[in-house]
């Protein structure tokens, strides 16, 4: 009896010590206690890809390249969101869907080389992941780079990109799906919100503009159904919602849309970048 | 009592080594998976596609790929698993690359003809040693020409 208590005391303690050494490697994993307080908050929610089937829609850089990366465009700031808006963003939806919509407005001003701009809305990205709970998706060594200014837009969007992806990796690993499900419609809407600023409601100002924002129509699918597979105890709903109407909208378009249509739609974009950032 | 504590034994070793296969996904792609993308000639995109899986097992990306872009799909996996075969599918079923039909294996680059989704279907081999069935971080990364 003696014996077997011992034994049983001793398989205690190394069961103890595996929790330990448990909860030390989750700490270290993400060097922040920010997140991991979001995740005790929302009872730990299980988010993982379905049987190993991703839906990878397109970080706010790639829309951003894909939609204003054009010659024939000045740079206008006006069609930014401006940072002073960040003090009303207080849940942690609006700041994960604002931090999608400022990195969206970070790569625009990149490809124009606006590097003092560039370098406040990199500053505001890192501080909203920060009160998110990912400030280490930030490489200081990148972020000084960036803060000196004298980059050029092929090498500012490289550290965009590596820094989505290190926020990427955090996300997954956290199992917060949903927050990165929240980033990535905020940078979809806000790209297509300064292109079709640029449009100014008129489907024959930019052809090429028009047709880049045509072509976009395909990763509303992609964007839906990684929706559809992202477990939340946020309500996810109105996200979908919206990416509906914008796929009724396309729709509508088809591939040569009238300029009403074409109004419609941008009018549509407006209205939710509007409910995204107020 | 002794099945209870195997129970736990096995749950807490499992999410152990999970958590640190995830930690060390980021810093594999970034390792190997930028040196296979060239990064000096691809601009990697932004996500991050990586997942733990063991020998035997698929995995599919659904993304989209725009008209006139250049890309460049890569398929890497641990140091202790098999190269994974992969091949890219458009809606209509029709197999645009297959890897093990090519000379190379862990990459395909090409100029997207249209707009369209495309599923990069990845499969790992299935073991040879059933007793020893090997698990680790597979990543599917794309870089793109500016």
């Amino acid at each position: 009896m003696k014996h077997y208590l011992n034994t049983n005391k001793q398989f205690g303690k190394f069961i103890l010590l595996n929790f330990l050494l448990l909860f030390f490697f989750q700490c270290n994993s993400s060097e922040d206690k920010g997140l991991n307080a979001l995740v005790d908050e929302d009872n730990i929610i299980e988010n993982q890809q379905l049987n190993n089937v991703v839906y990878s829609v397109p970080a706010p850089s790639e829309m951003a390249g894909l939609l204003i990366d054009n010659p024939n465009l000045v740079f206008n700031p006006e069609f930014m969101n401006p940072l002073n808006k960040h003090e009303q963003y207080t849940t942690n939806e609006k700041l994960a869907v604002n931090l999608g919509v400022y990195i969206a407005d970070l790569s625009f001003a990149s490809y124009f080389e606006q590097n003092q701009v560039s370098k406040e809305y990199y500053n505001m990205t890192h501080k909203i992941s920060e009160e998110l709970g990912i400030s280490n998706a930030v490489n200081e060594k990148q972020a000084n780079s960036i803060v000196e200014g004298k980059l050029n837009k092929e090498q500012l969007i490289r550290i965009i990109n590596e820094t989505f992806m290190n926020t990427d990796a955090y996300l997954q690993e956290n199992k917060r799906h949903d927050i990165m499900a929240m980033i990535l419609a905020g940078g979809w809407i806000e790209a297509q919100y300064i292109a079709v600023s640029y449009t100014e409601c008129e489907v024959n100002k930019y052809a090429d503009l028009t047709q880049s924002i045509l072509d976009q129509s395909i990763s509303i699918d992609i964007m839906k159904r990684m929706f559809d597979q992202t477990k939340s105890n946020i309500n996810l709903d109105k996200f979908k919602d919206d990416f509906s109407k914008i796929e009724v909208s396309y729709k509508k378009m088809g591939t040569s849309p009238s300029p009403v249509d074409f109004k419609e739609f941008c009018e549509l974009i407006k209205t939710i970048r509007k409910a995204y950032t107020n | 009592m002794k099945n209870i504590k195997i129970i736990l034994l096995l749950i807490t070793i499992f999410a152990l080594s999970e958590n640190t296969v995830k930690g060390q996904c980021l810093s594999f792609v970034k390792d190997i998976g930028f040196s296979v993308l060239d990064t000096s000639r691809f601009i990697p995109e932004g996500r991050l596609t990586a997942i733990s899986l063991s020998e035997g097992d698929n995995m599919e990306v659904h993304k989209s790929f725009f008209k006139g872009k250049t890309y460049k799909i890569v398929v890497v996996g641990a140091s202790n698993l098999p190269q994974a075969d992969f091949k890219v599918i458009n809606l209509q079923k029709e197999v645009l690359f297959d890897s093990s039909k090519s000379k190379n294996k862990k990459s395909w680059e090409f100029t997207a003809a249209k707009n369209q989704n495309l599923t990069i279907s990845v499969k790992l081999p299935d073991t040879k040693d059933p007793d020893n069935v090997q698990r680790g971080c597979l990543a599917v990364l794309v870089g793109f020409k500016n």
